[in-house]
């Protein structure tokens, strides 16, 4: 008897990294070995690569929400999943002092179109307002690199 | 009655106070998925919270001179809670920005330790 198994490219790269050699040969063989070849910083540039990296739902219109925050939790929607991408589905765990969190930091210099990243931070055990598990990331490196790749999505999460 | 007990009036002391005050209705969330609706619950009650404390001012991210205050915790799942205030004239971290400011430390603090599980969801949630 023989059965078709549909998997998500997100599922397949999870599975990849826990597969026996068996099963990351099978993988190999349908998706190509380049596949899991690739970093998830060659790998996501846009929204539409961050939502096929994570395997999230598509950007809900939060109509639930009143209309002039709409655009605004999109856009917190949008920089969550950008952080999961590249935290590659590990979340931090934000009570582990021994944990560096690392998150973009902007400066408006003067006008919406000069926004741009300042520099990055890092914590170890300390929040501040809404960062924290969802919106750190894992290395220094990713920090710089979503801030300037998703300038736009966290300039809307800011300003908005 | 001093300006200080006037002031301390006008403030939520609840989340359902802050809905109250700002007429924003209470939302359910339950079209994301799952594991991220706490997130944004607390989210929206930050905001809520943060609207009815600043009483319809929004910052002005191009005035350098207007600090936007901001809460610090300490990250410790027994003693999660207020670690300090920061402030900002024209820098935002990934987080903060317009919706989650105040203009003074004093709110800011405020809004720390009375509101302090709602802002431990959105580190945690």
């Amino acid at each position: 008897m023989k059965k078709t198994v549909n998997i998500e490219e997100s599922t397949a790269r999870s599975m990849y990294k826990m597969a026996s050699p068996e099963w990351k040969l099978a993988l190999e063989e349908t998706f190509g070995k380049k596949f899991f070849e690739t970093s998830v910083e060659d790998r996501v540039f846009t929204i539409e690569d961050a939502l096929n990296e994570t395997g999230r739902p598509s950007v809900p219109d939060f109509d639930c929400v009143p209309t002039d925050l709409r655009e605004f939790f999109k856009s917190v929607y949008k920089c969550v999943v950008v952080t999961e991408a590249f935290n590659e589905g590990k979340r931090i765990d934000i009570y582990n002092s021994d944990k560096r969190r690392h998150y973009p930091y902007f400066v408006n210099n003067g006008s919406s179109s000069a926004f741009g990243l300042c520099h990055t931070n890092c914590d170890f055990t300390h929040s501040y307002a809404g960062s924290g598990s969802r919106l750190s990331v894992l290395k220094s490196d990713n920090a710089k690199l979503i801030g300037e790749r998703f300038k736009n999505e966290f300039r809307d999460m800011l300003s908005l | 009655m001093k300006k200080g007990d006037k002031l301390k009036k006008k403030r939520p002391e609840t989340v359902e106070d802050a809905f109250q005050m700002t007429g924003r209705p209470t939302v359910d969330f339950s079209n994301l998925p799952e594991d991220l609706r706490v997130h944004f619950e607390n989210y929206y009650k930050a905001i809520v919270i943060t609207e009815a404390l600043n009483e319809g001012r929004k910052p002005d991210w191009d005035n350098w001179s207007e600090n936007k205050w901001r809460p610090w915790f300490r990250m410790s799942s027994s003693a999660f809670g207020l670690y300090d205030t920061n402030c900002d004239g024209t820098y935002s971290g990934a987080g903060s920005g317009s919706r989650l400011v105040n203009f003074n430390e004093e709110t800011a603090e405020y809004s720390a330790t009375q509101f302090k599980d709602v802002w431990k969801e959105i580190q945690i949630g």
